[in-house]
């Protein structure tokens, strides 16, 4: 079909469409991205204070090097689905107690040493490192890693939503737009008869 | 000639010193570490026990007063402990360790002046356990024993040595009656234990 070749009633209805789609769609991934973003954001605050938590519970169990309690207090994030691995380094900067949600995880995956406190994205995961500390004292370090679930399932959903929303929009424009075009090409032609 | 031999036997006598002496040194070191790293790991304990109590206002007779430790018997830890503490603070407080050879030489200090905030009873004091820890009724100090039974007594924590390692057994009921407030975190570690309720029944 030759863009020539449609007739001006098509060409007036496949204008309006294509802006209004045009612009749909633009805002809709404009609000996807900020969306995503502000998530993102979202999920690192709550993946450090996940970490401030876990880690004022198993500070005293640091202090008192007492692994078998600091494993129970990282065994409780078993609650928290999208976190992979938590680790916590000692002073030394070696491994002081673990927790992996799936055996899948191999500790070799992991940091063999604590790292800098802050937050890393690494690849589809968030990493969070948290210093330990108690009264003050530094005791070592907590490692969060979290596969991001929440975001990535997020994003899916938003990005479907979206799909649907432009398709249902479009089909709606054509509707109006079809109507609205008979108001005017109707006279158009209507003046070019007589 | 005679110069030399002299020499000779000088330098004989000082080679067979040094190598007596060296290998005194090193029996004595060698001896050393295992109740050494016992006592390190305690002189860790007793801080972190400092920072998960809190003592009541009138435990201490100045705002800034340290924390005293007290060391009840015989001291296995030497300079250990002292140099676990130096310049560690809690609260703002710096702490101060004290020996006391007896249960009478504590009463004498702690009664009057409240010079005491945490006592460790030696393992040699096993005999003068009650009578120490009825000397301590009624005042805020937190008591801390290496004795087997010693927070059943009414000792406050006892430390025990399980597999190799150091854990502490928790008399809860002996420090509500000292009015020491002592954190879910160091209780979430300890083992409880409860007092008979004849001993109980007497304190009350």
């Amino acid at each position: 079909m030759n863009l020539q070749n449609i007739s001006i009633k098509r060409k007036l209805i496949l204008m309006t469409m294509l802006t209004s789609s045009l612009a749909l769609l633009l805002s809709s991934a404009s609000f996807l991205i900020y969306d995503l973003i502000s998530f993102r954001h979202l999920l690192t605050q709550d993946l450090a204070t996940q970490a401030e938590i876990i880690g004022y519970n198993s500070a005293a169990a640091m202090a008192f090097k007492d692994e078998p309690a600091a494993t129970a207090t990282l065994s409780a994030l078993t609650a928290k689905g999208d976190i992979v691995a938590a680790v916590l380094y000692g002073s030394d900067g070696k491994m002081f107690a673990q927790y992996f949600r799936t055996a899948r995880t191999l500790p070799e995956v992991l940091p063999a040493r604590s790292q800098e406190k802050g937050y890393r994205f690494e690849g589809q995961y968030l990493d969070v490192w948290h210093d330990v500390s108690l009264n003050g004292d530094r005791l070592g370090t907590l490692f969060l890693q979290s596969d991001m679930r929440q975001w990535s399932l997020r994003a899916k959903r938003y990005a479907g939503i979206c799909l649907v929303f432009v398709l249902v929009s479009a089909s709606f424009a054509f509707l109006v737009s079809s109507k609205l075009q008979k108001v005017i090409s109707g006279r158009l032609f209507s003046w070019r008869t007589p | 000639m005679q110069v030399d031999a002299t020499m000779r036997r000088l330098r004989l006598l000082i080679t067979i010193l040094v190598i007596l002496l060296s290998s005194w040194a090193l029996e004595a070191r060698a001896q050393d570490p295992p109740s050494s790293s016992e006592y390190l790991i305690k002189a860790g304990f007793i801080y972190n026990f400092a920072n998960l109590v809190q003592w009541p206002q009138n435990a201490f007779p100045q705002a800034d007063s340290p924390i005293v430790i007290g060391i009840l018997g015989e001291d296995h830890f030497g300079v250990t402990l002292d140099r676990v503490l130096q310049g560690k603070k809690v609260n703002g407080r710096p702490f101060v360790v004290r020996r006391f050879k007896s249960v009478a030489d504590l009463a004498q200090s702690v009664i009057d002046l409240k010079d005491c905030q945490i006592l460790f009873v030696s393992s040699s004091e096993t005999a003068h356990v009650t009578e120490a820890i009825q000397t301590l009724r009624g005042i805020s100090v937190l008591t801390i024993g290496e004795i087997p039974g010693f927070a059943k007594r009414g000792g406050i924590i006892n430390l025990v040595l399980e597999d190799n390692k150091v854990r502490f057994e928790v008399n809860v009921e002996a420090a509500k009656q000292a009015d020491l407030n002592i954190s879910s975190r160091l209780l979430a570690l300890a083992k409880i234990v409860q007092q008979p309720a004849l001993d109980g029944r007497k304190t009350e």
